[in-house]
């Protein structure tokens, strides 16, 4: 059968290409990076934050809620390290149609870091009786402030179409909540738990630059060599500022 | 073969006269495309002039807000560099129209050294706004936001009824939260905004007190909340008006608030301009400032009274 080279078939043809190229290869050919973020020394203790300008606030947290910029867990792990890869990374990645979540909850968000792709929804909620404005000060993006009185539980940003690392988001009514978010143009990326603890999954094997951001202790970089079906491992040690 | 060839010298005629007919269109067209650049051209030129000896004091050569009088300012010029503008028809986020920079160059900011420009001719005010877009390269990448759609205000606007619901709105979305229970710029939150984009202090509005900066008709009013103002902590609130939940907030409700915040004002008439005693020293302000800081380029005189008086952000 002689095929024709009809738009129809041209299509296909570049889907399955794109497919071939945007979903690269299957799941066995993709490695892995795991580590640690630890801060050396003693940990530092957080101070509390004083909330009682609005009683809302103070209210959800009865024995006070502690600072979270620089959150020291056992073992010096550093959590709300923004984990990603910097550079190395080749092709081109679908982004996510599920939003990124942020929570604001306790007059504080849930979770403090979030990382999402570009073109990614980024969705705010409301979990509080009381106003929060969501205020975005992108230097690449666009800004944003929007105001979300208690009534109302969600909004979203779609608007963030260029990558960035990081954008700032606070909220002007609670002057301690302050938040980060970092846009890429690909899904690897991730944030430490309370441990220090990242995993960046599904990663094509190369070598990259990863980065570890955190906002009080500043930034590392390490180079990575990724093999197919072995996670690499990469821990960052910041020392005390 | 003869037979032919009259239809091919048909044929012939009519493809040249549809090719002199594109390539006439072609050169045409290039004239005027050619017009409309060196129109252009003429316009950033003569506003660029224009610029030097009327807003280089205050907001740069370089429309980066530092001219030789902004250190002497208590609000900064704005740093148009920073593609952050206050006073916008636009969403959040966004930048303004022409239309909105000629608003505000026309009327000046109120309660500010920015003077209004309404005594230039119109022709001098529209290259001011094309040069004052120069200096930030998203006018010509993105270009402005979608103006919001303004409806005409209801017959209801500063109805006793309206005010009294607007009061309520005032509270369910907490404005007082910043600008106070009252109004008087005194919320909890007023005292601990953080600096502002430009990194200059910044304080609610005291509705009570002084002039609104970009106008107190009602729709002056209605734009700044439902677009917020770039660059400062006061939000846009156009999600809540714009899909009105029909519980909290209800169809209409965004002019009830505009007849709340407008019956805060003293003399209390919702509605009306600015009440023109508030500006009756105006001007001498800025005139002051700049010459402190030994400006002297030449200002047109005020159109009228009530415009500008600088006071704390
Ligand atoms: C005496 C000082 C002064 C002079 C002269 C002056 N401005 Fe301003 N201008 C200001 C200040 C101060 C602000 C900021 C007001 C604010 O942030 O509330 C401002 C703000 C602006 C804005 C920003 C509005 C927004 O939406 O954020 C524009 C546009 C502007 N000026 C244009 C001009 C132009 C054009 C001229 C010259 C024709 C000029 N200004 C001359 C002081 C000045
Ligand atoms: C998070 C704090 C905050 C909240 C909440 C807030 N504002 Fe504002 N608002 C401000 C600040 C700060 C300014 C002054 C900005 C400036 O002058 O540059 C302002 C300015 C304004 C102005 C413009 C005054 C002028 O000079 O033209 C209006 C009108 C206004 N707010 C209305 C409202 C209304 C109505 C609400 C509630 C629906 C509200 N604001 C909620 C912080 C807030």
């Amino acid at each position: 059968m002689k095929v024709r080279w009809t738009g129809g078939v041209r299509r296909l043809a570049m889907a399955a290409l794109a497919a071939a190229v945007l979903v690269p290869g299957a799941a066995h050919a993709q490695g892995k990076i795991t580590g640690k973020v630890s801060l050396s020394g003693a940990a530092p203790t957080a101070p509390k934050l004083k909330m009682d300008a609005d009683p809302v606030c103070a209210a959800a947290h009865p024995d006070g809620a502690a600072a979270e910029d620089l959150i020291v867990g056992s073992g010096g792990g550093v959590e709300y390290v923004f984990v990603y890869l910097k550079e190395g990374v080749k092709g081109t990645f679908p982004a996510k149609t599920d939003p990124a979540v942020i929570d604001q909850k306790g007059c504080l968000y849930g979770p403090r870091v979030v990382g999402l792709q570009v073109g990614q929804p980024l969705k705010f909620t409301n979990s509080d009786q009381t106003l929060h404005n969501v205020h975005g000060m992108p230097k690449v993006n666009a800004p944003w402030n929007f105001a979300m009185p208690k009534f109302v539980k969600q909004k979203e940003n779609k608007d963030l179409t260029k990558p960035e690392v990081m954008i700032h988001v606070k909220c002007d009514v609670h002057p301690w909540m302050s938040g980060y978010v970092g846009v890429l143009e690909h899904p690897f990326f991730a944030v430490t738990d309370k441990d220090g603890n990242f995993t960046i999954e599904g990663v094509p094997p190369g070598e990259y630059t990863v980065e570890a951001w955190q906002e009080k202790l500043g930034a590392q970089t390490a180079k990575v060599k990724v093999d197919a079906g072995a996670p690499a491992k990469q821990d960052f040690t910041f020392k005390p500022s | 073969m003869s037979t032919r060839k009259p239809r091919n010298n048909a044929l012939l005629a009519l493809m040249l006269a549809v090719a002199s007919f594109l390539s006439i269109s072609a050169i045409v067209r290039t004239a005027l495309g050619a017009e409309i650049v060196v129109a252009e051209e003429e316009q950033l030129r003569h506003g660029k002039v224009l610029y030097a000896s009327y807003c280089s004091g205050c907001h740069g050569v370089n429309g980066d807000g530092q001219g030789p009088a902004a250190a002497m300012l208590i609000v900064k010029p704005r740093d148009f560099t920073s593609g952050l503008f206050k006073f916008r028809s636009t969403p959040n986020g966004t930048l303004p129209t022409d239309a909105d920079l000629m608003r505000t160059i026309t009327r000046g900011v109120n309660r500010t050294s920015m003077p209004e420009w309404s005594l230039l001719p119109e022709r001098e005010r529209m290259a001011l706004v094309q040069y004052v877009k120069s200096f930030y390269p998203g006018f010509a990448e993105s270009g402005p936001g979608r103006p919001i759609f303004i409806p005409a205000p209801p017959a209801t606007l500063g109805s006793p009824e309206s005010i009294a619901r607007g009061r309520q709105l005032y509270e369910m979305l907490e404005c007082g939260r910043c600008h106070g229970p009252n109004g008087l710029g005194d919320g909890p939150s007023a005292a601990t905004l953080a600096p502002d984009s430009w990194g200059n202090p910044q304080k609610p509005f005291n509705f009570t007190k002084g002039a609104l900066k970009s106008g107190a008709a009602p729709e002056d009013v209605y734009r700044t909340f439902m677009t917020g103002l770039n660059g400062t902590a006061m939000p846009s609130y156009a999600d809540v008006f714009d899909e009105p939940d029909g519980e909290n907030v209800k169809p209409g409700d965004a002019w009830n608030l505009v007849s709340y915040v407008l019956s805060l004002r003293t003399p209390s008439r919702p509605g009306t301009q600015v009440a023109s005693e508030e500006g009756a020293a105006v001007n001498a302000a800025y005139r002051g400032d700049l010459a402190r800081a030994g400006y002297t380029a030449p200002l047109p005189e005020p159109a009228q009274a009530g415009a500008n008086k600088e006071s704390k952000p």
